[in-house]
């Protein structure tokens, strides 16, 4: 079989080939001198595009590098399926870094309808851009999508859904110093306290995030732990409070 | 205009206890300062044992969840 034939039976079975699945086509391709990785995956995620809107585990537990997923990223903002749930897709990857920062590349989640755990437990470290704002299903569009990302340190530009909960969506993120949130907050769950050392500028776009919820009777809360909430002065926590929000 | 009132209203766990309204949680022995549509009705002090195991039955809703 060559590397054309592998990587459509890879692709036709997108959502059962998972992380091994992905592994052995793209080493057998290249074994049988049918292309370059590059190609390999170009090829593969333009086939993963037109096949099937389910990329739940595509990625999972696999071995792909900074530059595969450029690659895979370039070519998967291009098709435009309706439904599509990017679930797991690279959680526990082991070589994912900082890809998606250096070029300011944005990680675009338009029209998923879910990214949860999409990068649970991996070892990502940077990103610039994400923008999950129309991520939509609201009861876990996020849950998960950065669980126990230990390493993860910085997000320039998050832009959150403005349906989906967070549940969960930064737990165990240890190492998270900075993420500047663009876009308004106006979901419940979102829970930064596990990250202890995020700076002022992280904190303080929260609060003026924050959706107004004055006057309306809708009770929200936001956590940030008792080691960021003592980075904030009284004047700046009631930004948050006299939006209807409550500060763990 | 509006009238802005930054003397914060909140209430504080006692050590080992922590305070939630059934989906966030303070610290243990944490502060909570309330919103202005919150009542410290809403609010109520668990133990740091029971804290823990909400968490894990959490994680495995979660982890449940993925698979949808």
């Amino acid at each position: 079989m060559n590397i054309a034939d592998k990587l459509t039976t890879v692709a036709e079975n997108v959502p059962l080939v998972y992380g091994a699945g992905y592994n052995k086509g793209l080493a057998d391709g290249q074994a049988q001198g049918g292309g370059n990785s590059d190609e390999a995956i170009a090829t593969l995620t333009k086939r993963m595009c037109e096949n099937t809107s389910d990329y739940r585990n595509l990625f999972l537990n696999s071995t792909i590098s900074n530059d595969e997923f450029k690659v895979i990223f370039k070519n998967w903002t291009k098709n435009n399926l309706p439904e599509k749930n990017a679930g797991s897709m690279f959680r526990e990857t082991k070589n994912l870094t900082d890809a998606l920062y250096d070029n300011s590349d944005k990680l675009d989640f338009s029209g998923f309808v879910s990214i949860n755990s999409f990068f649970q437990s991996s070892s990502v470290t940077k990103l610039h851009t994400v923008d999950a704002r129309t991520t939509i299903r609201g009861w876990n569009g996020m849950t998960n999508a950065f669980y126990g990302c230990g390493q993860l340190e910085r997000i320039e530009h998050f832009y959150p859904s403005t349906t989906a909960h967070f549940s969960a969506a930064f737990a165990e993120c240890y190492n998270l110093s900075h993420i500047i949130f663009e876009s308004e907050i106006s979901t419940d769950y979102l829970n930064l306290s596990y990250s202890e050392s995020l700076d002022k500028k992280s904190l303080m776009s929260v609060l003026y995030q924050l959706k107004d919820y004055a006057g309306t009777g809708t009770t929200m809360a936001v956590s940030l732990g008792s080691t960021n909430l003592a980075k904030l002065t009284d004047a700046e926590k009631a930004i948050a409070t006299q939006k209807g929000w409550s500060l763990t | 205009m509006k009238i802005i009132d930054i003397n914060l209203k909140g209430i504080e766990a006692d050590e080992g206890k922590v305070l939630t309204n059934g989906k966030a949680f303070s610290s243990v022995g944490g502060k909570i300062y309330l919103g202005i549509n919150d009542k410290v009705e809403n609010w109520e002090e668990i133990t740091e044992e029971r804290y823990q195991e909400i968490l894990k039955e959490q994680e495995a809703l979660n982890e449940n969840s993925t698979n949808t």
